[in-house]
């Protein structure tokens, strides 16, 4: 290893072959904690001697804005730190084709267990230190040039501690919600209990009659407007599959209802030779998130009426 | 498309039981914190998201180079697949016995991958009123309206009600210009008359054919008109003027309503 690498790494080669040891195996009892599912060491570390110091510690780190800070504030919520989880998962497709509309279950299974993974040690950390809920996270699928066929979901969050009105008795909540719409819903006597979410991906072969129309072979595109039955079947299909997992996590956790549901979808085209005819078929990608939340009438502290005003801003 | 109430056309399987599961009460919805609770407020429960979907291939029609023309197979197309696609949504809120839909996105994907190809998909949240007011449009099916849950709240505060959307579009071929005129124009100001006209024609079009949805309606007016003009990948020249608005009428007795007067505030954010 040349002497540059290593004070690239942190200040100087080891001088003494006992702490680089040290160091591998620290690298590699934190592989093993990711690979069961869990946060490095390095993080655990930190966010436990935080979570020691208890009231003690220096200073919080939130990524909450100063309007957010002072309204979670009112209700009693005090930020923590910040939290994150984060999962790089590899997707296992190799790219086949099939003859019949089909779930891409490797596809569907990368994300989700990506997510989950990303959300699971947002929730150990969130346990860490000692947290109530997560407000304000931001989860984000990322990707990177160097990882190509690869999905990664982030999730970053303020950890708080809740007043005790406020607590759930299974473990700290997670939202996607910001510090605003947490203190919204409380207000208005409505429990958030948890995130719900998922993806579905599925393979839609085109039918005869949609290769024929969308052009392919040598009769040419056809000239008439026509709904492409298959490909809607397709769409509906992913999305209830979707729609009906994320329906039944949010009653697993004992929720009334699911609120800022976003979808995104995504369809791509797959080019593939079938009987001679040219024509492209369709992937389609469906995720669905949203927060799970619960009446809760005794939280509600008081009943507002809106009032109509003029911004001047 | 004929309405269907009782229908469930291209919901799947896994579809029915969630619809299931929502009319078992349990409701799913994409409205934003603020928007559920002025919801709420205004005295609506969400049901549930209701989606309508169509994938569609648009056909082909040949323009005259030099003339200015309605492509009307490309109307056409435009038409019918954004029915459908907002058919399917009404039929899955009447299927949770919803009063109408909030918020409702109509959008357009195209793909790279297929030329003719579009997506029409229709996105809302199915609500039902909790004192079983009525709120559904003359024509008994439910209301629809893309409308935020905060525009929705202060339209019900003036005491008018949301009856549907309703929409006109018109793509619209722009005559190129002659050899002559481009000759002619050479280094001068002047006004395009020819490509004016054609604008002018296709926008023309497109919103009195969405008046035409609203006085069938039977509406008093249109709030939140948006009116874009897209090329949906047809080519420099061949254009989509869409005017979507809601259509609404005065809510029953409120004939002396009185809209409360608005707070001014200097918002210090």
């Amino acid at each position: 290893m040349s002497p540059l690498f290593g004070r690239l790494r942190g200040g100087g080669a080891p001088a003494d072959p006992a702490a680089a040891q040290l160091q591998a195996q620290r690298d590699q009892d934190s592989l093993e904690r990711l690979a069961q599912g869990h946060i490095p060491l390095n993080a655990a570390e930190r966010l436990s001697a935080l979570a020691a110091a208890g009231s003690s510690a220096l200073a919080f780190a939130s990524d909450l804005s100063v309007q957010e800070y002072a309204l979670l504030h009112s209700l009693g919520i005090v930020p923590i730190t910040l939290v994150m989880g984060s999962s790089i998962y590899q997707v296992g497709w190799q790219g086949t084709y099939y003859m019949v509309p089909t779930e891409i279950q490797s596809l569907s299974h990368a994300y989700n267990e990506s997510r989950r993974l990303a959300l699971g040690r947002l929730h150990e950390e969130t346990t860490l230190v000692g947290g109530d809920a997560v407000v304000g996270v931001r989860i984000e699928q990322g990707r990177h040039d160097f990882a190509a066929g690869t999905v990664e979901f982030v999730a970053i969050g303020t950890a708080v501690r809740l007043p005790p009105a406020l607590r759930s008795s299974h473990g700290p909540v997670l939202t996607d919600l910001d510090g605003q719409e947490f203190w919204q819903l409380c207000a208005a006597g409505i429990r958030p209990v948890g995130i719900a979410a998922h993806t579905s991906v599925h393979y839609v072969p085109a039918s005869w009659q949609t290769a024929r129309a969308m052009g392919g072979g040598m009769f040419g595109g056809s000239w008439s407007n026509q709904e492409l039955g298959d490909f809607t079947q397709g769409v509906y299909d992913a999305r209830e599959k979707a729609m009906t997992y994320v329906t039944q996590q949010a009653s697993a956790l004992g929720a009334d209802g699911i609120i800022g549901v976003k979808i995104d979808e995504h369809a791509s085209g797959r080019r593939v030779s079938r009987g001679g005819i040219e024509c492209d078929d369709m992937i389609i990608t469906f995720h669905v998130i949203g927060t799970a939340v619960r009446d809760d009438p005794s939280l509600a502290t008081d009943a507002r009426v809106p009032t109509t005003i003029l911004s001047l801003a | 498309m004929a309405y269907d109430p009782s229908s469930t056309e291209g919901v799947p399987e896994a579809g029915r039981a969630r619809l299931q599961q929502n009319r078992a009460g349990l409701f799913t919805s994409d409205l934003s914190v603020n928007e559920f609770l002025l919801v709420r407020q205004a005295g609506f429960r969400p049901l549930g998201l209701v989606i309508g979907s169509s994938i569609y291939h648009i056909g082909f029609q040949q323009a005259s180079y030099r003339q200015n023309q309605e492509m009307t197979v490309l109307s056409q197309a435009m038409y019918h697949a954004r029915e459908l696609a907002m058919t399917r949504m009404e039929e899955e809120a009447d299927q949770l016995g919803a009063d109408g839909v909030v918020g409702v996105r109509l959008d357009i994907g195209r793909y790279e991958w297929g030329e003719n190809l579009a997506e029409f998909i229709a996105v809302g949240t199915a609500v039902k009123h909790q004192g079983g007011e009525l709120h559904r449009a003359p024509s008994g099916r439910p209301f629809t309206s893309d409308l935020s849950g905060q525009e929705f709240w202060t339209l019900l505060q003036t005491g008018h009600r949301p009856v549907g959307m309703v929409m006109g579009s018109c793509v619209y071929h722009v005559a190129h210009q002659s050899m002559r005129q481009s000759l002619r124009n050479v280094g001068q100001n002047v006004e395009l008359a020819n490509y004016t006209q054609a604008l002018y024609d296709a926008r023309e079009l497109a919103m009195e054919r969405m008046q035409a949805e609203a006085l069938e309606a039977k509406a008093e007016g249109i709030v939140g008109v948006d009116l874009h003009e897209r090329s949906h990948g047809w080519g420099s020249h061949v254009i989509e003027f869409f005017a979507i608005g809601t259509a609404i009428i005065p809510a029953e007795g409120s004939e002396d309503h009185v809209i409360p007067a608005p707070q001014p505030v200097l918002d210090l954010s």
